[in-house]
């Protein structure tokens, strides 16, 4: 597991991976000596770029959910928070 | 305000993960997440825990404060109320987000404004947002025409205002319309209210982006051009980001050309102090 988190990350810094070729791809995991620790489905998910799969192989669970805000406010009008009229309290953060 | 003098040893840092997995930690929220005594995640994607355990180990997934058919509301209070009960317990806390821990992220507002209300050290690192990158991606600078954004249910729930001679972006089209916050996605019927609201300020086939930031370097980027009344029946999802394009050229505002000239004029005029 620790294996293909170093991947992504090493991928994800050398910042090359996702705009190659299929062959290239091929090629950079052999580079890495990564292939002979990953399963051919494993390889086969990482150069398609299925992430959700690749959490599958690896029994990584999913996220549930990515929404992190409360974006409808309770009620009809905007919360007193989120009014833009405190005026002295947004100069004085200013 | 930030309370740096704090004799309390409980402390918050909300730090953003950026969006892609590695690549976008910045080395100060990196340092807060080794030295913290737990970190509380969410991330967009299964690896995102498992990735933050490589570098401290004591990691706790807000994920399980997610249930279907749940108010995502009360969801938000439970994350908060977690991140406050380990600093109140004297812990070094840091909590991290994925994306910029600060734009659409209820949790980290709230808990640190509380936590500093009790007198607790609490403070913010910011992060690689999606509309960060989402610029970088599709070549769009908020500079060049004005760019507005809105959450889409908030957006189709409330009048607003449109200039249409602005970018206007769209956040979480993927849930539009779900005002109970219990849904993870809505169908074709909520995403043609949106249409609805927009045509009346755009024609049907005006052209508009779909884009999602990948999560991992393996993942492409989406960028999506389409029509807007297409978008009713596209593929989305909850990180689906939706652009529209200008529809019309800069309108010249006469009235204050004019004062500006005239201030130049006068700016340019000699004075007559300077004539010998």
């Amino acid at each position: 597991m620790t294996n293909i988190i170093n991947l992504l990350e090493t991928l994800a810094i050398d910042a090359k991976f996702s705009n190659d070729s299929t062959a290239t791809l091929t090629e950079q995991l052999q580079q890495l000596e990564l292939t002979d620790e990953l399963t051919a489905e494993q390889q086969q998910a990482i150069i398609n770029g299925d992430a959700r799969l690749l959490e599958q192989l690896l029994n990584i669970s999913p996220i549930k959910c990515q929404i992190i805000i409360e974006d409808v406010p309770g009620e009809e009008e905007p919360q007193e928070d989120d009014k833009p009229e405190k005026e002295a309290e947004i100069s004085q953060v200013i | 305000m930030n309370n740096i003098h704090s004799k309390k040893s409980g402390s918050l840092v909300c730090v953003g993960l950026g969006m892609m997995l590695g690549a976008h930690l910045t080395p100060s929220s990196r340092s807060h997440i080794e030295q913290a005594d737990i970190i509380f995640s969410s991330g967009n994607s299964g690896f995102i825990d498992v990735w933050l355990k490589t570098i401290n180990s004591n990691v706790i997934s807000l994920q399980e404060c997610y249930q279907q058919g749940k108010s995502r509301r009360q969801s938000y209070q439970e994350m908060t109320e977690l991140l406050l009960t380990a600093v109140r317990q004297e812990k070094k806390v840091v909590a991290a987000f994925y994306g910029h821990p600060g734009v659409f992220v209820s949790p980290s507002h709230q808990a640190i404004k509380q936590a500093q209300v009790e007198g607790y050290f609490a403070k913010m690192e910011p992060g690689i947002s999606a509309e960060d990158c989402l610029v970088a991606d599709c070549g769009l600078d908020p500079g060049s025409l004005g760019w507005a954004c809105f959450e889409a249910t908030q957006f189709l729930r409330f009048e607003r205002r449109i200039d249409t001679s602005a970018y206007l972006v769209l956040w979480q089209v993927g849930v539009v319309g779900d005002s109970t916050l219990t849904q993870f996605s809505t169908s074709p019927s909520y995403r043609a209210l949106l249409v609805e609201v927009l045509t009346e300020h755009y024609p049907q086939n005006h052209p508009i982006i779909l884009y999602q930031a990948p999560r991992l370097a393996i993942e492409k980027t989406r960028i999506d051009k389409m029509p807007l009344i297409d978008f009713i029946n596209a593929e989305v999802n909850q990180c689906t980001t939706m652009i529209i394009t200008p529809a019309n050229k800069l309108k010249v505002n006469k009235i204050m050309t004019d004062k500006l000239q005239k201030l130049e004029r006068q700016r340019q005029a000699p004075k007559l102090s300077t004539i010998t």
